[in-house]
């Protein structure tokens, strides 16, 4: 007896079709991995008794089972892994220190060196993180300037986690 | 039995979820720079390992915030007070860097996602504004995040990229949070870039290869 009312295909339907009502874009993103198929190790039966079995590999699209694991691999890349990679990077970032020149400094040459004079603090403190949105070359204005890196509470994501834990357990189907 | 509604259900409450999409549509823009400031805080680890404090530091000042070029860029770039990270290992200079433009041995220039760099060549570079010479790289890595499979032609290219680094980088790598089991071949003979694939929180032995592999190789070259 199935432990679903329904197949994984129309699984992967809805899932698409619940993300795409939502985010066309990531949805696009899951289309682009399913798409990408798998390769296979395909045998060549022989013909004729002193033919060897040959073995070639084969391009070929994922069932609708794989391709449900691998829209949940793109979800959870993008809502648990990146939130962890800028978790990551702020812890790591706090343990450093911040380094800040003490008053105008002497230029070192080509003949001279100069050991710079700075103050360093702030080992243990977090820091705060921005990518550049508008790049210094973008001849049109961006809509914003940086993008602040904001932690993302831990319990948040373990919540998360097991949403998509959830989720999994509904789209993995058991036998052939 | 679930039904669909319980699946319908169990979607919504992802998508819903305050860590679903509202966080991801803040930060997709950035979400390869968010993986180069990941790798970038395993090159921090990986020095405080070795005992030295990093020290963060801006173009023009303090970096309070720590800014990541949303591009690739130059090093003696003043269009903000871009971040990078120095440290000293039994008494040499080397810096971290993110999105920095190096000069190549055929002079085409090349960006290094997140490279370890001399210290005294960036300084010379910052000095007399300069792209740095590929002699200065020490360790260079492409940072992927990728939500699928990996492309093959990333793993091509960073492979023409190392080459034309010449032969004084001791280290580089291709990190990314997916993987792909023919690029992984591909990175196999000597003097490839590592396929650091499958480089995430959710991996922690892998990170410790990572931060492993960039500690040995510091130590070895500031061996007394």
């Amino acid at each position: 007896m199935s432990d679903h009312d329904y197949t994984a295909e129309k699984a992967l339907q809805t899932l698409l079709r619940k993300v795409g009502e939502r985010d066309e874009a990531l949805t696009e993103r899951i289309r682009i991995a399913i798409d990408t198929g798998k390769d296979i190790n395909e045998n060549e039966t022989p013909n004729g008794r002193k033919q060897k079995t040959r073995t070639y590999r084969l391009k070929v699209p994922y069932s609708h089972k794989e391709a449900l694991a691998v829209a949940l691999k793109v979800l959870r890349s993008h809502f648990i892994e990146l939130p962890l990679f800028i978790n990551s990077a702020s812890a790591n970032f706090a343990e450093a220190a911040v380094g800040t020149p003490r008053g105008p400094q002497r230029q070192p040459t080509a003949t001279r060196q100069v050991v710079e004079d700075i103050t360093t603090m702030g080992a243990g403190a977090p820091k705060r993180l921005e990518i550049e949105l508008q790049t210094e070359t973008q001849l049109l204005n961006a809509n914003e300037d940086v993008l602040n890196l904001e932690p993302v509470p831990q319990g948040l994501i373990e919540a998360e986690r097991a949403n998509l834990d959830r989720l999994e357990d509904l789209t993995t189907f058991l036998g052939a | 039995m679930a039904t669909l509604t319980d699946l319908e259900n169990a979607i919504d409450t992802l998508l819903d979820h305050p860590a679903g999409l509202a966080q991801y549509q803040l930060v997709r823009r950035v979400e390869d720079k968010a993986y180069e400031a990941y790798v970038f805080g395993l090159c921090l680890r990986a020095v405080r390992e070795l005992g030295v404090v990093p020290i963060l530091r801006g173009i023009s000042g303090a970096p309070t915030p720590f800014v990541f070029r949303g591009g690739p860029g130059q090093i003696h770039s003043k269009a903000r007070n871009y971040g990078y990270a120095t440290f000293i290992l039994n008494g040499r200079k080397f810096e971290i860097h993110a999105g920095v433009e190096f000069c190549g041995t055929s002079n085409m220039t090349h960006e290094v996602d997140v490279c370890i760099i001399r210290g005294t060549e960036a300084e010379a570079c910052r000095l007399e504004p300069n792209d740095p010479p590929a002699a200065g790289l020490v360790a260079g890595w492409e940072c992927k995040f990728y939500s699928g499979n990996l492309d093959k032609v990333l793993g091509r290219a960073f492979v023409g990229l190392m080459d034309d680094m010449g032969t004084n980088a001791r280290l580089s790598g291709m990190c990314s949070n997916s993987n792909h089991p023919q690029l992984r071949d591909y990175f196999k003979p000597q003097r490839r870039p590592y396929p650091h694939f499958e480089l995430t929180p959710l991996e922690p032995s892998n990170e410790n290869i990572f931060v492993n592999m960039v500690k040995a190789q510091l130590k070895k070259m500031t061996a007394t």
